[in-house]
């Protein structure tokens, strides 16, 4: 039995859930955003490295998972499927947050923003610099890392989401980490 | 076979997990809600628009091939010339036998068919009411090439129609063609 936030969900009731959404039950597919909307948050927030952007790309993957869930021929292939919707409305978010930085001149005025918009603490200087390292990845290396860091995910299920084979997902994941170390080595110290 | 994790992987899990712990899940709930009924919302009128859409569409092809329709059925049918001399078979209702009459003079409305003496009775062409296209004049000779009296006004028409040949038998009825006539 999975129990988050109160919703107790066995297999056999996620797929019953799954395949009542698709029938059009809006109340089961509630059921199943109470379910995985931890999971999802966490794989947007290792994506996007910002709470923010990370729930902006939850409620778009929910959505577009919700006018696409009759697409899905397997229900019990939900949880894949929707964390690969997940991943990529975090890139997508990723991608829009860049751009909109790069409107700015220079880097000190990207500085001076942040500083004027927050507190600028040392959590928030790491969570600052992991979301512009993220930023620099590819878009399989930030996915595989995202989802590599999600412990209940299996290789084999990370390679699925990603639609890629074992090997190519391993590939993303071993060079994200190594961009990630030059990135961001003054944090690992 | 378990994941191994890195230095740079426990950075990351720790981050996250720290955010995470300031996320209200009741409210992340809620606006998952809110974006999922503008979402219906939006499929809504999205699939009414597609509906009136269609039948639009189903109305305008219906009216169009109605009109097509009363187009076809009033079409009149290009006569074929008639060249004098041109035979045409002709079913004689009365004797129930086909015989060959004989186009003396074409016109566009109008041809006049000079019947072979074959029989001396009046001569009427019996076909099925909706292969009826054309009506003519029929003069009934005789052997001479005179043409015989009718005592009967309503033995003085013919009724032609477009129909397969018979099969040739002599080159006159080679010469058979189905002819059609406007009205």
């Amino acid at each position: 039995m999975n129990k988050v936030l109160g919703i107790d969900i066995s297999e056999d009731d996620g797929v019953s859930l799954v395949q009542r959404s698709r029938a059009g039950d809006r109340g089961a597919f509630d059921s199943l955003v109470r379910f995985h909307q931890v999971r999802a948050m966490k794989t947007a927030l290792r994506v996007l490295g910002d709470v923010h952007e990370a729930s902006e790309a939850v409620q778009d993957g929910f959505v577009t998972a919700y006018l696409k869930i009759k697409n899905l021929k397997d229900p019990e292939k939900f949880n894949a499927w929707l964390l690969r919707i997940i991943t990529n409305a975090a890139i997508d978010r990723q991608r829009a947050v860049i751009r909109r930085r790069q409107r700015f001149k220079s880097h000190e005025d990207v500085a001076e923003l942040i500083a004027k918009q927050c507190d600028l603490s040392e959590t928030k200087e790491i969570q600052s610099a992991i979301q512009s390292a993220m930023g620099r990845l590819s878009k399989n290396q930030a996915k595989a890392i995202a989802l590599f860091g999600i412990e209940e995910l299996s290789h084999k299920e990370v390679a699925e989401i990603l639609g890629c084979s074992h090997e190519s997902a391993r590939w993303y994941v071993h060079q994200g980490r190594k961009k990630l170390k030059v990135l961001l080595k003054e944090y690992l110290k | 076979m378990n994941k191994k994790h890195e230095p740079i992987d426990s950075l990351l899990s720790r981050q996250a997990d720290q955010q995470l712990s300031a996320v209200d899940w009741d409210q992340l709930y809620g606006r998952i809600q809110n974006r999922l009924d503008q979402a219906e919302d939006r499929s809504h009128i999205r699939l009414t628009k597609r509906r009136w859409f269609r039948w639009a569409v189903g109305l305008s092809a219906a009216a169009a091939g109605f009109v097509v329709m009363l187009k076809l059925n009033n079409t009149t049918p290009q006569p074929i010339p008639l060249d004098p001399g041109r035979c045409a078979a002709v079913q004689l209702i009365e004797h129930e036998n086909r015989t060959v009459a004989k186009i003396e003079d074409a016109a566009a409305t109008q041809s006049v068919i000079v019947m072979e003496p074959s029989q001396k009775q009046t001569v009427v062409c019996f076909t099925e009411p909706q292969r009826v296209v054309a009506q003519c004049n029929v003069t009934i000779v005789d052997q001479n090439g005179q043409a015989e009296k009718e005592n009967n006004p309503r033995s003085s028409w013919v009724m032609m129609t477009v129909s397969k040949p018979a099969p040739a038998e002599n080159q006159a009825e080679k010469d058979q063609l189905d002819i059609a006539f406007s009205l």
